[in-house]
């Protein structure tokens, strides 16, 4: 290894060495520990009654629609947990549960051809103000995500997936019924979010949203400019400021059965890691779910009495891509190679592990380790391995040579030079692309390291500014539209541009079947398609840590839901007698 | 006077615009937003995003314009429009951060929490500076002298961001050791709280006196070498040598001939000094979480969110330019030497 790989290494693992074994700090009487054998029941306990707590979410959002592409973000999302009608929520063993606030029961799937949905609505089932959730919520919803101009003109909503497959829905007492187009076949059809914002608040304000799509426009920059009094769920927004906090107190309409202890919860958003482990250690807020975790951050929590931590696999996934427009990387061998020839335990090891120490190679690229889909198929391929003999093997078997130098050439005699890029705020990141580098170079291929401002991230992978990237996915239960978002030929997403017709055809199999345990197999075979492809390199469940004061009970992280630890919020409650 | 100051006025409006075409290139050729944010939904929902959302959102932020038309919609909102845009017609534009961030309110809200925070510590460090600018002259070369030039140094060198985080930590050390939360180390009071100027006030102390203290010291340290240079120019002249020579006691000599006089800087570079830290606040307000013009000014420009940076450059270039002014001004009216034709 290079000096200076070494010394960031170094840099990197002088502070955190102490720190290989994480696990719980504080003196709490509920455990956290237990969170690991038991991820959906840990940290239980009695609740008092009563009592306030105050939440950080460590990001802000400046629109109260999610609906919107504007207002789409994890962290509104976490806001307004506490209110928004959500289908439901899988929990951290990845079991869905539907939202006891407003549905009687699971989706039931009434017909195949066309896909017919019929949802059952709760018995008083409510918007906060008396007004029952009916079928007109479900149309507004509809046509707020629609896409399509005739029912809301010049809207931008974030995701058109669910609402451009609707055909229609009807509703007859608590039954409503969605219909879907001909040629919808998600698997996932159960786990579509129909319900947003309520349907009467809009007529009230006189936006006439039926008839007219411009009205309909106009109804949704309401939602997203108007601090949401509604809610359907165990808390109603009591006051808030957008990107700044907002404040609960329990909903005494909610139709769930959950008993609500809380007296107020303050979710307040607190930028940075260190300001949230510094709140904590003082006393200014009970708990955090941030998106990151470093060591310098335990190592406080360790040392704080009355707080519990737990570091694990978070909502996004770490994967080092290749882009295969770059006139080297077209070819399959070279990327082969390339992927062999980086250690992905090694870069483990001098990075996630200081903050994790029970972290495990990521072996699919869309099934969470543990997952009952989940298979691993890339140890067996070597990819990740670091195996530099494996490497040159796979070259020279395509006429690649070296030179007096080792430097590789390509069957037309040329050099390979490629840019490996990472987000430069991540060490993590920097310290991947700089092994990768030192494995690289073992190969013949010089690799220059270049850091992208965090803010231009999007605009680099968009416009496939990079040869090599390492960056992060969001990481959920749900996998139909991920192979699809990733990988397909045509997909925006797709950020490196791999073609490749074969798995074009497993990925439209994926969509293709009700059935969730085929649609399963079926994703398993586009991802044994890509590591064929050799695309994408899987690393880790990216580590995050749930920090708890030990004064509250029934908090726990949820790498599941995009609501991370709130998932469960009506179930939070200060820790009884 | 009255002239002097309608020409000074009447000067600014060219280097404000200038300032502005200038900003506004910086941030817009720096960024791509609208890339960026459908990176960052493709991110939260795991599906594509349309292409007709990213159309509507170009539209919206009106990056389906060139730079130059852009600029020009923004500063007078003359063109095809969603009339929500056009400085002369006080429209700030519309934020990349969301319909509920309103520019002009947010600027407007943020300027007073700036305020509050830069207020008491430009202050509280310029009455420091001119007390241990005026010991350390009087007291030239002794202990005194020394102990103050040594802590205006060390507080010179210190860095802001890691003498905020140093007493942000003293602040929860002593919190424990005392058994209270006399000390808040994040936000500008408390989450929701309201009430009139005064109990807003009380109840923002907590989170006041730590930043306060930084951005004091932080601050004392320049004015309180510039003090004590003044002073000594002051008391080496011919006027007090003669006061002393006739007899005046030597504390009136200090307050009413040298300490007068050695005040003309220090006053005239006030307003200045205020009115810089109103834009230079940034690495405080982000250690401590006070939702200032700073930090909005820092996250704007992270976001590339132009029309929001715009707001922030105006504001902050009208109170340096009022500033400067208000320092000629002051110069004029303190210096009798100097007279504006």
């Amino acid at each position: 290894m290079k000096r200076h790989h070494m010394a960031a290494v170094a840099a990197f693992a002088c502070t955190t060495l102490a720190l290989a074994g994480c696990g719980q700090g504080g003196t709490s009487s509920s455990s956290l520990d237990d969170c690991v054998e038991d991820p959906a029941g840990c940290n239980t306990g009695q609740r008092a009654d009563g009592g306030e707590i105050t939440w950080a979410i460590d990001g802000s959002w400046a629109s109260w629609n999610q609906n919107t592409a504007e207002g789409n973000n994890a962290y509104i999302s976490i806001a307004l947990v506490g209110m928004w009608p959500y289908i439901g929520q899988f929990d951290p063993e990845g079991d869905f549960v539907v939202n006891e606030g407003v549905f009687d029961a699971e989706p039931v799937l009434v017909s195949e051809d066309p896909v017919t949905v019929e949802y059952t609505l709760k018995a008083g089932a409510n918007w906060g103000d008396g007004t029952p959730v009916t079928v007109d919520d479900f149309v507004y919803n509809w046509y707020a995500v629609s896409g399509d101009e005739a029912k809301c003109e010049g809207c931008a909503p974030a995701t058109t997936t669910y609402g451009s497959q609707v055909a229609s829905i009807t509703g007859e007492g608590s039954t409503v019924t969605v219909a879907y187009v001909d040629g919808y076949h998600s698997a996932e059809w159960m786990y579509e979010e129909v319900l947003s914002q309520p349907a009467h608040i809009a007529d009230e304000q006189g936006f006439d949203w039926r008839n007219d799509p411009a009205a309909m426009k106009a109804a949704e920059d309401y939602f997203s400019e108007t601090v949401p009094a509604w809610t359907t769920g165990p808390y109603k927004v009591e006051d808030a400021v957008a990107g700044d906090y907002v404040v609960y107190t329990p909903n005494e309409d909610w139709a769930g059965d959950t008993e609500v202890t809380l007296d107020k919860i303050t979710f307040k958003v607190i930028d940075g890691l260190d300001n949230i482990v510094t709140a904590l250690r003082n006393g200014e807020i009970d708990g955090s779910a941030p998106m990151s975790v470093t060591s310098e951050a335990i190592t406080q929590l360790e040392g704080t009495d009355n707080v519990n931590y737990a570091v694990a696999g978070g909502p996004t996934w770490e994967h080092i891509d290749l882009n295969t427009r770059q006139e080297d990387l077209q070819d399959p061998a070279l990327r082969q190679a390339v992927l062999t020839a980086i250690d992905v335990e090694n870069i483990i090891s001098r990075t996630y592990a200081f903050v994790q120490s029970d972290i495990e190679r990521k072996g699919n690229h869309l099934f969470r380790n543990g997952s009952e889909y989940f298979t691993d198929y890339l140890s067996a391929t070597g990819q990740g391995s670091g195996d530099i003999e494996m490497a040159r093997g796979i070259l020279e078997e395509a006429g690649y040579t070296w030179d007096d130098s080792d430097n590789l050439l390509t069957p037309e005699g040329e050099t390979v030079e490629l840019d490996f890029r990472y987000s430069e705020s991540k060490e993590s990141r920097q310290i991947t692309a700089e092994l990768g580098q030192a494995n690289l170079t073992d190969l013949g291929i010089t690799v220059k390291t270049r850091a992208i401002p965090d803010v231009d991230l999007g605009t680099v992978l968009a416009e496939g500014d990079f040869d090599i990237i390492n960056y992060g996915w969001s990481s959920t239960p749900l996998f139909v539209g991920a192979a699809s978002q990733y990988w397909e030929s045509e997909s925006g997403s797709n950020f490196g541009g791999l073609d490749d017709e074969a798995l074009d055809g497993l990925i439209a199999d994926i969509n293709g079947t009700l059935d969730y345990d085929e649609a399963a197999r079926r994703a398993n075979e586009a991802v044994k398609q890509v590591i064929a492809d050799a695309y994408v390199l899987p690393i880790v469940d990216t580590p995050v840590a749930v920090m708890v004061s030990d004064r509250l009970v029934n908090v726990r992280d949820n790498w599941a839901s995009q609501q991370r630890a709130a998932y469960n919020l009506a179930e939070w409650g200060l820790i009884g007698e | 006077m009255v002239v002097f100051i309608i020409r000074r006025t009447l000067m600014m409006i060219p280097v404000l615009l200038g300032a502005t075409i200038l900003c506004f290139v910086l941030v817009d050729v720096s960024n791509d937003p609208v890339q960026d944010r459908v990176f960052e939904i493709q991110q939260s929902t795991g599906e594509p995003v349309p292409q007709s959302t990213v159309d509507a959102l170009e539209s919206a932020w009106y990056y389906d314009r060139s730079v130059p038309e852009r600029y020009w919609i923004w500063l007078t909102g003359i063109g095809d429009t969603n009339d929500d845009i056009g400085l002369l017609q006080g429209k700030w534009g519309p934020s990349i951060e969301g319909s509920a961030m309103d520019i002009g309110y947010e600027v407007s809200t943020r300027f007073w929490i700036t305020l509050r925070l830069v207020l008491f510590a430009t202050l509280a460090s310029i009455g420091i500076a001119i007390l241990s600018g005026v010991v350390s002259a009087v007291k030239q070369y002794s202990k005194t002298d020394y102990t103050l030039t040594f802590l205006g140094f060390l507080f010179l060198a210190m860095p802001i961001f890691w003498l905020g985080s140093l007493f942000k930590e003293g602040a929860v050390q002593l919190n424990k050791l005392l058994g209270t939360n006399l000390f808040q180390t994040y936000g500008s009071g408390t989450t929701g709280f309201q009430g009139n100027g005064w109990e807003v006030f009380v109840d923002a102390l907590p989170y006041l006196i730590v930043p306060t203290l930084v951005l004091m010291l932080g601050g004392y340290a320049a004015i309180s070498r510039y003090q004590r240079a003044s002073m000594l120019e002051v008391m080496n002249s011919d006027y007090v040598r003669l006061a002393r020579a006739k007899g005046v006691r030597n504390r009136t000599v200090m307050r009413r001939h040298a300490l007068r006089t050695a005040l003309i800087p220090v006053a005239t570079f006030a307003p200045l000094s205020l009115s810089a830290a109103m834009g230079g606040a940034i690495v405080t307000e982000r250690i401590f979480g006070w939702r200032g013009l700073g930090v909005y000014s820092l996250d704007a420009i992270n976001a590339g969110d132009t029309f929001a940076v715009m707001a922030y450059l105006l504001i902050s270039g009208v109170v340096v330019l009022v500033g400067v002014l208000i320092s000629d001004i002051l110069y004029g009216v303190l210096d009798p030497r100097i007279r504006y034709e």
